[in-house]
């Protein structure tokens, strides 16, 4: 199956691109690269050698732990003990390890299937010359995050408080300005939105739509709780705003009569943003709740962003060094163990704790735990988990991200480079630039490219990003950029590619009103459930909430009561 | 280049690409009135483009130091482009969708193509920085959209109604094609004219850094050196503005009998802060950090800048760093807090182009001066150059604002620069202080100061009631006021 470079170019980009593809040359296949560059994916293959075993099949279990380890049978297991096995080293798993540390907990092992922790908030962190592979950016948390703050605080990105406890987020680690900008017609413009060359019915209509959905922010339903804030567990349960749960982001567009293209753009480039889905996709609480959960109210100005070059690889940095340097002498083994990938867990064994069989480098291993947190991918539990009766999985999104790295900085029109550079009508989402914060004079520097698959069919966009070459991976990114910066391919020194398999949970109509959702974070015997997906979206606040919360759960149960229900 | 012969302020461009925008929108809605003859009038247009596009450069450049009414000429040839491409697109469509009804990617890609270039042949001239092959790449992209015009004359010929028509667009095609290339022959002709009617007087040096561009322009009353069209001094006056610069600093430093032993110049790498530093013998080692090489080599080698910095270069003291000053401060802070021992400046003086953009405008912000102030010794003063305080009077107290904000004690003066105006400074310490009245005694005997006596020292930090104090913002990274201020109040002058 030969795909032309149209083909291809298509299915990436859309229409979008099948516009302006002309500008580079018509040539029917791939162009050679001229620079260097690979593929840097995640395990996603390693983990998909799981998919072929059924979800009860012990036999052929069995059969795939000889093969992937190679041994004879898989008796001469190794045993291992710990208090609390933490399974995932994404965010909501190290924030798990973070909190139990923070309170004097001394037996913790993080497992992950990646040899770093991170999940998808890595990144290559290198002074100044880091750069993200996954999330980049934090919105700074107010005090309705105490938590949150109290990490931050730890991890070095408060400068001070003042009287009433607020926080001053330090300014080498905001985004500074310019922070966006976005290109239209080849000329790049100042701020996220077109102003320049849109019609003013158009400005007024996005006027109107930030109105609209800002209008939500501080909003309290008949609970009194706010109907949007972070963490989302703690959000209102009003029944008249979880009705904006019913029906798609679009549907609700369509009601509220916004028909303009300029608003239907930037409201669907929000969602894929930061959902990794369309507006078609995601339901109107969560398309909402993306522009009103993190003001306190209506006029209130936006926090700012925190970011570093390396994008939230730096939290991870912080979170998993709460874990322990490395290793703990008590223990004489590390907190973090990566290249670990979980075959089965059994829940409650008749000690009274739990069994998590793993398969590491060194072979089958099994792990003996008083609890265990799970924070991997709830679409994994009914493989991963002996007896679950959860019902619940969401589908996830796939995304394409690409690190551009340049040795001189490409020509342009208009606007200066922005630390946010969104290429209007673009089915990416731009570039964000690893070292804006030193400005344009800082040497060398590295542009990280998105682009999120959205689409009724995720599995296969999925299918097809990962039959992509790496050839092909980059024309696509060239593509995308060529038309904004005509000389880019001249400057790229190298261009690697990550492909994201499962990016993110994609958050449906029903998301945020299903029981099965809120089930699957109750404890199951001594399971444990953190995961970001179980607010049915991927956010950093969301997963540390999670952490945090499975975290407690243990705490509360190991100081020897019963677990009790928390937010 | 409308920002680099208007100057480059932040919202300039954005004039320019609203007026285009604008004229291509009336064009699409012109083509409504079209009905017949589209693939001539289609070759019409495109020849046009090339011709008015192509051309346009070269126009703009001479044109702006000739006509007061530069900007008129700007927009009107912004406009007629814009309106012409407008024009084309819809038109090419309506073409291709009659032609090949069951080709729509051809066609869609044949669009992409001329879309591509109509844009750049605006683009080019237009909008990228200045390049030394700016003109003649506006000619080269005014020559591909002839071509393209004459393409379409021979590939589409059936589609002319009258032959006639078709040869006739040919002969204007291959006029307008060989016009373009007799000014890209001579594009270097008309770029040293161009250049040199840019300017006042001669120009006697003139070199396109990775990061500007140098002028150097000699007349009666001496020379000037311009960064980027902008004036950086006037050899007849610089005294005035230089010794500002560095005296009250060192007049402050007496004054609080403190000694002045290592002292930094960020920016200044025409060596005249330095020639006015190096008349106080004590000091031992004096650190100049300038971005651009090219300077700093033109101020160590040319001989009308050595002799006017007096081979301040040649000096054993100094030591050069041509690095972002921001970027260096930061590496000096990191390295202090892993504990390294980094001396710290007596004094210091920071001298950066005034804030018209964002890159240059991160170097007045908060988080700037706090990596400043990080560099100052505890007893020590630093200066800053603050542009003018009558000019752009918001600008001047922000600055102000901002360094308060990032908790130091500054204190304003201001001097009179003719080829400037009024110019101001900022002394700035870790503590409160009384403006300094009296300079220091610690110049070598022989060094003689032009401008600055003890009378003048002191009136300096005297303002009139146009100039006095106004409630600012403080400039911050995240939000970059002073840019946007600075860019308004600087309008109103030109």
């Amino acid at each position: 199956m030969e795909s032309t470079r149209r083909d291809l170019l298509h299915t990436f980009l859309g229409a979008s691109v099948a516009g302006w593809s002309g500008i580079s040359g018509c040539g029917s296949y791939a162009r050679d690269p001229s620079c260097e560059g690979q593929f840097v994916d995640p395990a996603y293959g390693r983990g998909h050698q799981l998919q072929r075993i059924g979800p009860q099949g012990q036999q052929q279990r069995d059969h795939f732990l000889r093969s992937e380890t190679r041994c004879p049978a898989p008796t001469n297991r190794a045993e291992y003990r710990t208090e609390v096995l933490i399974l995932g080293g994404g965010v909501s798993g190290l924030s798990a390890g973070w909190m139990l540390r923070r309170e004097g907990v001394q037996d913790i092992v993080v497992l992950d299937l990646e040899a770093v922790p991170g999940g998808t908030s890595a990144g290559v962190a290198s002074g100044a010359a880091g750069y993200p592979w996954g999330a980049h950016y934090l919105p700074a948390p107010q005090l309705d995050q105490p938590e949150l703050v109290h990490f931050l605080n730890d991890a070095g990105c408060v400068q001070s408080f003042d009287e009433e406890g607020t926080p001053n987020y330090r300014e080498d680690m905001r985004c500074v300005m310019p922070r966006e900008r976005v290109c239209l017609r080849g000329m790049w413009q100042p701020g996220l939105v077109p102003t320049m060359g849109v019609a003013e019915s158009s400005l007024a209509e996005v006027d109107r739509f930030f109105r609209r959905v800002r209008g939500y922010a501080g909003l309290r339903g008949e609970d009194a709780r706010r109907v949007f804030r972070l963490p989302i567990a703690a959000c209102s349960e009003d029944p008249s705003y979880l009705a904006l749960d019913r029906y798609t982001f679009a549907d609700w567009l369509d009601r509220e009569k916004f028909n303009d293209p300029v608003v239907r753009w930037l409201a669907n480039y929000a969602t894929r943003d930061d959902y990794g889905a369309s507006v078609e996709e995601t339901s109107a609480w969560y398309g909402i709740h993306y522009h009103a959960a993190r003001l306190l109210g209506p006029d209130i100005p936006n926090p700012p962003w925190l970011t570093w070059p390396e994008g939230n690889a730096y939290l991870v940095r912080h979170l998993a060094a709460g874990l322990g340097d490395g290793s703990t002498p008590e223990m004489g083994r590390p907190r973090f163990r990566g290249g670990c990938m979980v075959t089965r867990i059994w829940p409650s064994v008749a000690e009274g704790g739990s069994m998590v069989e793993v398969i590491s480098e060194q072979g089958v291993e099994r792990w003996w735990a008083d609890r265990v947190i799970y924070a991997l991918p709830s679409f994994l539990k009914p493989r991963l988990l002996a007896h679950s009766k959860d019902t619940f999985s969401l589908d996830t999104s796939a995304w394409m991200v690409a690190n551009i790295h340049l040795h001189r900085r490409p020509a342009y029109m208009g606007a200066e480079t922005a630390w946010d550079n969104v290429i209007y009508g673009s089915a990416s989402l731009g570039y964000v630039v690893s070292t804006h914060q030193r400005g344009p004079y800082a040497g060398p520097t590295t542009w990280t490219w998105y682009l999120p698959l959205v689409g009724p069919d995720l599995r296969k966009q999925r299918r097809y990003l990962m039959s992509l070459t790496w050839k092909e991976a980059v024309e696509v990114v060239m593509s995308d950029l060529e038309p904004v910066h005509p000389d880019i391919r001249q400057c790229v020194r190298r261009i690697d590619v990550r492909r994201w398999g499962h990016a993110m949970p994609v958050p449906k109509p029903g998301v945020r009103t299903s029981a099965a959702r809120v089930q699957a974070a109750q404890p199951q015997g001594v399971v444990h459930f953190a995961h970001t997906d179980l607010s049915g979206v991927a956010l950093f606040e969301e997963a540390f909430f999670h952490g945090v919360r499975a975290a407690r759960e243990v705490l509360v149960a190991r100081a020897g009561a019963r677990p009790v229900e928390l937010r | 280049m409308a920002s680099y012969v208007l100057g480059d302020s932040v919202t300039q461009f954005s004039t320019v690409i609203g007026v285009y925008l604008f004229a291509m929108g009336i064009g699409a809605w012109v083509s409504h009135m079209i009905h017949h003859d589209l693939c001539a009038r289609f070759v019409a247009t495109e020849i046009a483009v090339a011709l008015i596009g192509g051309g346009s450069g070269a126009v703009l450049f001479l044109a702006f130091p000739r006509i007061a009414w530069f900007r008129v000429l700007l927009y009107g040839q912004v406009f007629v482009v814009g309106l012409l491409v407008g024009l084309e697109i819809p038109l090419l469509m309506r073409i291709l969708q009659d032609r090949y009804e069951f080709k729509a990617l051809v066609s869609r890609v044949l669009t992409a193509d001329y879309l591509g270039a109509l844009l750049a042949s605006l683009a080019f001239p237009l909008f990228l920085v200045p390049k030394l092959g700016l003109i003649r790449g506006g000619f080269v992209v005014g020559m591909m959209n002839a071509l393209v015009a004459l393409g379409c004359t021979y590939i589409l010929k059936d589609a002319f109604r009258r032959p006639r028509m078709a040869r006739w667009l040919q002969v204007q095609g291959w006029i307008v094609f060989l016009l373009l290339g007799a000014g890209m022959m001579g594009s270097d002709a008309i770029i040293s004219f161009a250049e040199a009617q840019l300017y006042s007087e001669p120009i006697i040096y003139a070199e396109q850094t990775p990061y500007q561009r140098l002028v150097m322009t000699r007349g009666r009353n001496g020379f000037q050196l311009y960064l980027n069209g902008h004036l950086q001094f006037t050899s007849y006056d610089e005294h005035r503005y230089h010794e500002a610069l560095v005296h009250p600093a060192f007049a402050a430093m007496a004054q609080w009998r403190e000694p002045t032993k290592r002292v930094l110049v960020l920016g200044g790498g025409d060596g005249l802060a330095v020639r006015e530093i190096r008349k106080y013998p004590d000091v031992k080692e004096i650190w100049l950090v300038d971005l651009d090489p090219a300077v700093t080599t033109l101020a160590r080698k040319n001989a009308w800048l050595t002799e006017l910095n007096e081979y301040a270069f040649d000096d054993p003291r100094l030591r050069v760093i041509n690095q972002d000053a921001m970027v260096w401060l930061q590496q000096r802070h990191q390295q202090g807090l892993e504990g390294q021992p980094i001396p710290k400046f007596d004094v210091m003086i920071i001298d950066f182009p005034d804030p018209s953009t964002y890159a240059v405008g991160k170097l007045y912000t908060t988080r700037f001066y706090q990596l400043a102030k990080f560099a100052l010794s505890p007893r020590g003063v630093m200066v800053v150059q603050a542009t003018s305080p009558l000019y752009a009077r918001l600008s001047y107290w922000c600055i102000y604002e901002t360094l308060m904000a990032s908790s130091l004690y500054p204190s304003a003066f201001h001097v009179a620069v003719p080829s400037f105006g009024e110019w101001g400074f900022f002394l700035a310490a870790h503590h409160r202080f009384e403006p300094p009245s009296e300079l220091s005694a610690h110049r070598t005997p022989q060094s003689q100061l032009r401008y600055i006596n003890n009378a003048v020292l002191r009136s300096a930090f005297v303002f009139a009631e146009d100039m006095g104090p106004v409630q600012a913002e403080a400039n911050r990274l995240d939000n970059q006021v002073l840019v946007q201020i600075y860019g308004t109040e600087w309008s109103r002058w030109q």
